[in-house]
C-alpha cells in the first residue's frame, strides 16, 4: 500500500514537472510570436532558438520557428539562410508530426521559393534522388516492415509445423507456408534492418546557408564521391553519417562529401519536453 | 611563421663593457631627523653596466657622529630597453651611524670605485635633536616600520642579540628576485629550453586564454635566432606587445638560469572541443649556445598545450546570447536628433567596451516601422597586461516610418562572465523619438506588402502547443523483436532435430544397458528361431554368440579373445568343471564348422541348437537376469 502511494506521488510529481515545463515552453513560444508580430523578428527567432537549445522539441514549436524565419525572409532584415532554416524547422515538424499534410505543403512551397531565388541568381536547380536502398526502405514506415517480417516468420513457423504432421494435405499446405513465410520474412526482415541501419547510422539535416561547399576529409574544397561537384543548395535534406571537428560527412542522393557542420541544421526525430 | 618581434624586444644579451661604463648611484638615508645616540642608516646603491663590480665604498662622517660598516650586498639586474638587454652589476653599501651631539650634520657624500674611477653619491643632511625630543622607539632604527615581517634578517627592527664590538658587520645576502611565473621546478635541458604556459586550460567558448613562452638559458646571455610561433588552429590570437622584456636570473637546482618571456598571446577559442596550441621554436644564439654562423642558433621547441573548450552553460542563458560573447562589457548609446519627420532617420551611436574579444554585433530593438541599417563600426582593441580590452563603436542609421512618439527601446548585449560564471546583459536605453507626420511623403514599401509575395501565409503560426504523447520506439529497437522473428522457425527446426537425436540416444543407451546374461538368452532365442527354420549357419552363429555371452556372464571371461586350446584351462581356473569346459569347446567348434554350411538342414540345426542350449543352460545355472 505504501509503495503504491509512493509510486502515485512520484507519478504526480513527474506529471506536475512536465506540465510546468510545457507551460514555460508555451510562454516562450507566445512571447516569441508576439515579438514577431510587433516586428522584433530577431528577438522572436532568438527566443525560439533558445527554447530549442534547451532541448524542447515539439512540432508546433518547430512550426513557430519556421513561421518566424519565413517572416524574416519576407522582411527588409532578411538574412541569407533564413529560408533554409525555415525549411529545416518544417522538416523537423514533419518528422515529428508525419500525418500533418499542411506541413508537407508548406515545406514544398518554401523549397520552391528557394529554387526560384537560386535560379534567379543563376544557380542550377539541383535535385538529387535518394539512393535505391534508402528509397526502398523509405517506401513504408519502419514498423510496417517490422510487422511484415513478423508475419513472414509466423507463416514460416506454421509451414514447418504442418510439414511434420505427416499427412499429405498438411505437407502441401506446409510447403506453401514455408515458401510464403520465407518470402515475406526475408523481405520484411531485410527492409526493417535497412531502415534501422539508416536511422541509426545517419541523421537527417537541412542545409541552412545559400550553398554548402563540398569538402574533402581534410577540409579542403574538393571533388566529392558522386555526380555532384558543386555545393549543396539551401534547404536540401541531407543525411549526416559522421561528424568530426567542425565538419560533417553527409550523404545527399548518391553524393557523399564533407561540409561544414555550421552549414547544417540537424533534425530532431522525436518530441522532447522542456527539462 | 616568425615572431612579430615587439618593437622594444629582441635581444637577451649581457652587453660587453665599453670603455666608459655607465654608472648609477643612489644614496638613501633612513631618517632625516634623529635623536642623539639613535642609530640610523645611510645606504649607497651603485650599479654599473661594466663587467667589474663597483667596489671599495667609503663614507666620510663629520665630527660628533660615528659610523659602523659598511655592510655590502651584491646585486645583478637584467633588463631590456629599446631592443637591448643590459646586465647591470652592483653593490649596496649600508652604514649605521650614530650622532653624539645635536645639530645639523652634512654626511658624505659616499663614494665608490668603478672601473678604477672614484664615483660619488649624494650629500646627506641629517638633523640631530637631543635625546627624548625625537619621539623615537627605544632601540629602533628610525624610518622603519615597527614590525616588518618581510625583513627576514631583522623583522623587529633591531637585532635580537647585541653585536659584539669585534664582530664583522653582517653582509646582506644576495637573493635574486623574479616574478613567480618564471619559476621552474627543474632544469629541462642542461643548455637551454623553452617552457610554454597557458592559463586557464579549460575554458568556455570565447573565453581568453593567456599563453606565454619563456626561454631559459643556462649558459648566460643569448640572442634570438630562428623563431616560429605556435600553431593555434581554432583560436583568434592577439599578440601582447611588450615595450620592455626583462630577463631574470632564476635559481634552479643550484644553478642560475637566464629566463625571459619572449612571447605572450591572448587566445580566444572559436570552436568547442580540445584545441591544441602547437609547439613554438626559438633559436638561442650566442657564443655559449651555438657556433658562430650557425643559422638559427641552438633551436629548442616548447611543449604543445591542449585547451578544453566547452559551451557556456544553458542554465540562465539569456535570449539573444551568441556563443563566443564572453568577457565583461558596458554599453552606452546616444541618439540624435530626437525630433524628426516621418520617413527621416536618426543616428544611433552605441559604444561597447570592456574586457574580452569585444563582440562585433549588438541586439537591436526591432519594431514595425523602424528600420535599422547596417552599422558602421570603429574598433579599438588592444592586448596589454595579459588581457584584451577595448571598444567597438557602432553607428546606425535608423529610419522611422511611423509618426508619433516612438520608444526605441534598448540595445543589448548578453554575455557570459567567465570569472563570475554567470550571464549578464549590457544594456543601453535609447529613449523616445518624436516623429512628426509628413503629409507629402509616401510611406515606404514593406516587403510583405509587395504584390508577388510568394511566402505570404506559407507557414501559419500555431495557436497553442498541442499535448503530445511520445511515440513508442520502433519495434526493431526492442531486443525481443529480432529474437521473436527467429524464434518460431528456428524453434520448430531445433525441436524437431532435438527429438530425433533424443530417440537415437535412447536406443543406444538401451543397447548399452543389456547384460551378457540377457544377451546370451536373446541369442539363444534367435538360435531357436533359426533352428526352427533349418538355417544351420544362422543357428550356429547365434549359438556361438550365446555361448560367449554365457561364458562372460558365468565366469567373466571374454572367450573371443582366448585361444580355443587355452579356453578349458581358463575356465577351470574360474571353477568350471573340466567336463563342462570340454562340452563348451565342443559346441563352439561345432558351431564354427556349421557356420559355413549354406544348406538348410533342419535336423543338423536342431541338433546344434540342442547342444548349445544344454551348454548355455549349464553355464547359466543359478543365474538370473
Amino acid at each position: 500500500m505504501t509503495r503504491a502511494l509512493l509510486a502515485f506521488a512520484f507519478f504526480v510529481a513527474l506529471s506536475g514537472r512536465a506540465a510546468a515545463g510545457n507551460e514555460k515552453a508555451q510562454a516562450s513560444v507566445d512571447e516569441a510570436l508576439a515579438a514577431v508580430e510587433r516586428g522584433a523578428l530577431d528577438e522572436g527567432i532568438d527566443r525560439l532558438e533558445l527554447l530549442a537549445d534547451r532541448g524542447f522539441v515539439h512540432p508546433d514549436a518547430s512550426t513557430a520557428r519556421a513561421y518566424a524565419y519565413v517572416e524574416r525572409a519576407r522582411s527588409r532584415g532578411a538574412r541569407p539562410g533564413d529560408l533554409g532554416r525555415a525549411a529545416a524547422a518544417l522538416e523537423e515538424a514533419k518528422q515529428l508530426d508525419p500525418d500533418n499534410a499542411a506541413l508537407e505543403a508548406s515545406l514544398e512551397q518554401v523549397r520552391a521559393e528557394i529554387s526560384r531565388r537560386r535560379a534567379r541568381a543563376g544557380g542550377s536547380p539541383l535535385v538529387q534522388r535518394p539512393t535505391l536502398g534508402r528509397a526502398v526502405a523509405d517506401l513504408l514506415p519502419e514498423n510496417a516492415w517490422a510487422i511484415l517480417a513478423a508475419f513472414g516468420s509466423a507463416l514460416l513457423t506454421a509451414g514447418l509445423l504442418l510439414k511434420r504432421v505427416g499427412r499429405r494435405g498438411a505437407e502441401i499446405a506446409g510447403a506453401v507456408g514455408i515458401a510464403a513465410g520465407l518470402l515475406f520474412g526475408l523481405l520484411g526482415g531485410c527492409l526493417v534492418a535497412a531502415a534501422r541501419h539508416y536511422r541509426t547510422s545517419s541523421r537527417p539535416a537541412v542545409v541552412v546557408v545559400p550553398e554548402a561547399r563540398l569538402l574533402d576529409e581534410a577540409g579542403r574544397p574538393g571533388p566529392a564521391k558522386g555526380p555532384l561537384s558543386e555545393g549543396i543548395p539551401e534547404g536540401a535534406l541531407v543525411h549526416v553519417r559522421e561528424q568530426r571537428n567542425e565538419r560533417s560527412f553527409v550523404e545527399w542522393g548518391s553524393t557523399r562529401a564533407w561540409v561544414q557542420s555550421a552549414q547544417l541544421r540537424l533534425i530532431a526525430l522525436s518530441p522532447h519536453p522542456l527539462p | 611563421m616568425t615572431f612579430r618581434a615587439p618593437s622594444a624586444v629582441v635581444a637577451v644579451v649581457f652587453l660587453a663593457t665599453p670603455a666608459a661604463a655607465q654608472v648609477s648611484l643612489d644614496t638613501q638615508v633612513s631618517a632625516r631627523r634623529v635623536e642623539v645616540n639613535q642609530p640610523f642608516r645611510v645606504q649607497l646603491k651603485a650599479f654599473s653596466d661594466g663587467q667589474s663590480n663597483p667596489a671599495n665604498p667609503r663614507l666620510t662622517v663629520p665630527d660628533g657622529m660615528h659610523a659602523q660598516g659598511p655592510s655590502i650586498g651584491t646585486q645583478t639586474e637584467v633588463s631590456i630597453t629599446q631592443g637591448r638587454m643590459v646586465q647591470r652589476v652592483g653593490i649596496t653599501a649600508t652604514w649605521t651611524l650614530t650622532a653624539t651631539k645635536p645639530g645639523t650634520f652634512r654626511i658624505g657624500p659616499p663614494s665608490i670605485d668603478v672601473d678604477g674611477k672614484r664615483e660619488k653619491g649624494s650629500l646627506v643632511v641629517v638633523q640631530v635633536v637631543p635625546e627624548g625630543q625625537g619621539g623615537r622607539r627605544p632601540g629602533g632604527i628610525p624610518g622603519r616600520i615597527p614590525f616588518d615581517p618581510f625583513d627576514f634578517f631583522d623583522p623587529f627592527g633591531r637585532a635580537p642579540f647585541p653585536r659584539l664590538p669585534f664582530d664583522e658587520p653582517p653582509s646582506e645576502p644576495e637573493t635574486p628576485t623574479y616574478p613567480p611565473e618564471y619559476a621552474v621546478d627543474r632544469v629541462l635541458d642542461p643548455v637551454a629550453f623553452l617552457v610554454a604556459r597557458a592559463k586557464p586550460q579549460k575554458v568556455v567558448l570565447g573565453q581568453a586564454v593567456n599563453f606565454a613562452l619563456y626561454a631559459y638559458g643556462a649558459r648566460g646571455v643569448f640572442e634570438p635566432g630562428a623563431t616560429t610561433e605556435p600553431s593555434r588552429e581554432g583560436f583568434i590570437a592577439y599578440t601582447v606587445d611588450q615595450d620592455q622584456i626583462r630577463a631574470h636570473p632564476v635559481p634552479v637546482e643550484g644553478s642560475t638560469l637566464i629566463a625571459a618571456r619572449i612571447s605572450q598571446l591572448v587566445l580566444f577559442p572559436i570552436r568547442t572541443g580540445t584545441l591544441r596550441i602547437g609547439p613554438a621554436r626559438f633559436g638561442f644564439q650566442g657564443r655559449s649556445y651555438a657556433k658562430s654562423g650557425s643559422p638559427g642558433g641552438l633551436l629548442r621547441e616548447s611543449q604543445p598545450i591542449d585547451i578544453v573548450v566547452v559551451e557556456p552553460p544553458l542554465a540562465g542563458r539569456p535570449v539573444g546570447y551568441r556563443l563566443g560573447d564572453v568577457g565583461r562589457y558596458t554599453l552606452t548609446a546616444s541618439v540624435t536628433p530626437t525630433q524628426i519627420q516621418q520617413g527621416e532617420a536618426v543616428s544611433v551611436v552605441a559604444k561597447l567596451e570592456g574586457v574580452g574579444n569585444v563582440p562585433p554585433k549588438l541586439n537591436l530593438p526591432q519594431q514595425t516601422g523602424v528600420e535599422w541599417m547596417d552599422p558602421g563600426t570603429i574598433e579599438k582593441i588592444e592586448a596589454e597586461n595579459g588581457a584584451v580590452r577595448g571598444s567597438r563603436t557602432f553607428t546606425y542609421v535608423v529610419r522611422i516610418d511611423r509618426e508619433g512618439t516612438i520608444d526605441l527601446g534598448e540595445v543589448t548585449l548578453p554575455y557570459y562572465d567567465a570569472d563570475k560564471q554567470r550571464y549578464d546583459v549590457a544594456r543601453a536605453a535609447l529613449g523616445t523619438i518624436t516623429v512628426r507626420a509628413n503629409p507629402n511623403g509616401a510611406p515606404a514599401p514593406v516587403a510583405s506588402a509587395l504584390p508577388k509575395d510568394r511566402l505570404e501565409n506559407v507557414v501559419l503560426p500555431p495557436k497553442r502547443l498541442r499535448e503530445l504523447t511520445p511515440p513508442p520506439p520502433p519495434l526493431s529497437d526492442r531486443r525481443g523483436f529480432w529474437l521473436l522473428l527467429l524464434a518460431g522457425p528456428l524453434g520448430v527446426l531445433t525441436v524437431g532435430q532435438a527429438l530425433r537425436v533424443a530417440r537415437r540416444l535412447r536406443e543406444r543407451w538401451g543397447a548399452e544397458q543389456k547384460t551378457p546374461l540377457h544377451r546370451s538368452r536373446e541369442e539363444l532365442d534367435a538360435a531357436r528361431k533359426s533352428a526352427g527354420s533349418g538355417l544351420v549357419s544362422e543357428t550356429a552363429a547365434a549359438i556361438e554368440r550365446s555361448v560367449h555371452f554365457a561364458l562372460e556372464a558365468a565366469t567373466g571371461i571374454r572367450a573371443r579373445g582366448v585361444l580355443r586350446s587355452e579356453l578349458p584351462r581358463s575356465l577351470a581356473a574360474r571353477g568350471v568343471s573340466a567336463e563342462l569346459a570340454e562340452r563348451v569347446v565342443g559346441v563352439l567348434e561345432a558351431a564354427e564348422l556349421a557356420r559355413f554350411v549354406q544348406a538348410t538342414e533342419r535336423g543338423e540345426a536342431s541338433e546344434l541348437f540342442a547342444r548349445g542350449e544344454e551348454v548355455v543352460n549349464a553355464l547359466l545355472k543359478g543365474k538370473r537376469g
